[in-house]
């Protein structure tokens, strides 16, 4: 057995040798711009990113249209917190709930947004880590006008 | 599968090869999260800051100067936006040149109470210094302006311009996305004259896309645009794209090990285009300019541009009409608008950059498909008038 046994896979991953052999092509021989409209180095490359819209909607059952690439999903998380509550504030108000076991990368932007005059709640966790629902209702009154 | 011959390397570029195998690893037997404490995350975090330390020595930096992000489009909007958020509202200068990251992300400041301002340049593309002192006259907050241009290929003295607005308190960046391999950039040169960030890419010097940097002056401080895990000294935060930065980090090096002899080469490939251009009556942009070697970014009037680059395409060559980010738009290129072209002989513009792997007979072979297919299209018109 060769140590050490890689058991952090929480981290990441490995890529998928599979995944690696789709990915090389588009590094070396079809490296267009997704961009470029004017030769087929763009077209093939762009339909290749729209190829791969359509299957990571699939997998989490979304339609190809609501599918926006970010770097990471440090950015994602970023960018749907800031992005709406910016977009959001002066129609739905500056109230964002969050629970205290999230990631950092919610957490901290949910501290960037009171920085920036939003007001925060961070629910508790039941025992089993779990969002204590009473809770989430009673922060939830406090949000006068979102949709329900 | 007939491959047609690439000519927009400003758009991006192929991977160079040893790239490719410098990454390989990253994406097979390497893996960790350069964060995890264990061996697998060690190795990762070794070759990150082997990677920063190529990039920094590429460009004359210091590695603490060196954040990664995932584009040059973010690096330019973590300056801009990061610098406005830590500083208070006031003027922000731009070239009326720059790319659209660095314009969209200005227009979008100017909507939360800064001011924008449009540095003019003259039909050479370069700023007159009377529009340069009138500029710094307003007291800009921030200035950018880039040291090459993506359409025309017009370079600035980036450092003179630093040096003049040494003056006011202004934060300085310059977007060297298109500069970096084909001319020496040289971060402390420009710091010293007053420069504050630059910003760098992969994917047009044959690295891989998804990596690039800011080089920032550490005096400045920035508030980031992503937050969450602290990496990139807090300025950019995000699991790092490891086989990317390890490829960025290979790029810079080599391409800049190349620049002088490649230099000479692709000057040599122009000019041979451009006489072929002069005689088939085409005008090309910048000319009165320095200029990159390896751009070239013409007109035939009365020809549209969409019109040539699609039968160049189907004559076997990828060129570019406009700038690639721009492509989808039909307004005529904002650059040339800038530079005093009219907007008829604008929308013929048509982008030819070169890189790595093309050679004479190629621009040869163009000449002959441009010759040929303005003179149909030349017919067809005067069939039609």
């Amino acid at each position: 057995m060769k140590l050490p046994i890689y058991l952090d896979y929480s981290a990441t991953t490995p890529v998928d040798p599979r995944v690696a052999d789709k990915m090389i092509p588009y590094l070396v021989e079809k490296f267009g711009n997704p961009a470029s409209r004017s030769h087929s180095f763009g077209w093939e490359a762009e339909a290749a990113v729209e190829e791969a819209r359509a299957q990571v909607a699939a997998l989490v059952n979304a339609d190809p249209k609501e599918i926006v690439w970010t770097s990471g999903a440090t950015e994602s998380n970023n960018l749907a917190i800031k992005g709406a509550a910016s977009f959001y504030a002066s129609t739905k108000g500056k109230h964002i709930i969050t629970v205290k076991t999230e990631h950092k990368a919610v957490l901290d932007t949910v501290r960037e947004m009171e920085r920036q005059g939003f007001e925060a709640t961070y629910l508790d966790v039941l025992e089993n880590g779990l969002v204590d629902l009473d809770a989430f209702k009673a922060a939830l009154g406090r949000i006068p006008c979102w949709p329900r | 599968m007939f491959r047609p011959i690439y000519l927009d390397h400003n758009a991006t570029t192929p991977v160079d090869p040893a790239v490719l195998e410098a990454m390989l690893p990253w994406l097979g037997e390497r893996w960790g999260n350069p964060s995890s404490r264990h061996e697998y995350g060690r190795e990762a975090r070794r070759a990150v800051d082997d990677a920063r330390q190529r990039v920094a020595v590429a460009v004359g930096a210091h590695p603490t100067e060196i954040v990664f992000t995932s584009g040059g489009s973010e690096a330019n909007n973590l300056f801009l936006k990061g610098a406005a958020a830590s500083r208070r509202p006031g003027v922000i200068a731009i070239g009326a040149c720059e790319h659209p990251s660095v314009r969209r992300a200005a227009a979008q400041l100017s909507g939360q109470g800064w001011r924008l301002q449009e540095i003019a340049v003259e039909p050479d593309g370069q700023f007159r210094s009377t529009a340069w002192k009138e500029c710094l006259l307003a007291r800009p907050t921030l200035i950018s302006v880039m040291v090459a241009n993506n359409e025309t290929g017009v370079v600035q003295d980036i450092a003179a311009l630093a040096a003049e607005a040494q003056s006011t308190s202004a934060w300085f960046h310059t977007d060297g996305v298109q500069a970096l391999g084909k001319l020496p950039l040289d971060f402390r040169t420009l710091n010293r004259a007053g420069v504050h960030g630059m910003t760098v890419s992969g994917h047009k010097i044959g690295g891989p896309k998804g990596a690039a940097a800011l080089v920032l002056d550490k005096r400045v401080e920035l508030q980031p645009l992503v937050a969450g895990g602290g990496q990139e000294r807090d300025l950019r935060s995000g699991t790092e794209n490891v086989a990317a930065i390890v490829g960025l980090g290979l790029a810079c090096e080599r391409a800049v090990a190349r620049i002088a002899s490649e230099a000479v080469r692709l000057s040599e490939l122009r000019e041979r285009l451009e006489r072929g251009l002069a005689h088939l009556g085409a005008t090309v942009f910048g000319t009165a300019s320095e200029r990159l070697p390896n751009t070239s970014f013409f007109a035939f009037s009365g020809i549209d541009g969409e019109t040539l680059v699609g039968k160049l395409d189907r004559a076997g060559y990828a060129v570019a009409s406009g700038s690639a980010c721009s492509s989808a738009d039909p307004e005529p290129s904002h650059v040339l608008a800038a530079m005093g072209v009219s907007a008829d002989l604008a929308r013929g513009a048509v982008r030819v950059s070169f890189g790595r792997n093309n050679a004479a007979e190629e621009i040869d072979g163009l000449l002959s498909a441009l010759g040929a297919t303005v003179g149909s299209l030349r017919g067809l018109t005067a069939v039609a008038a």
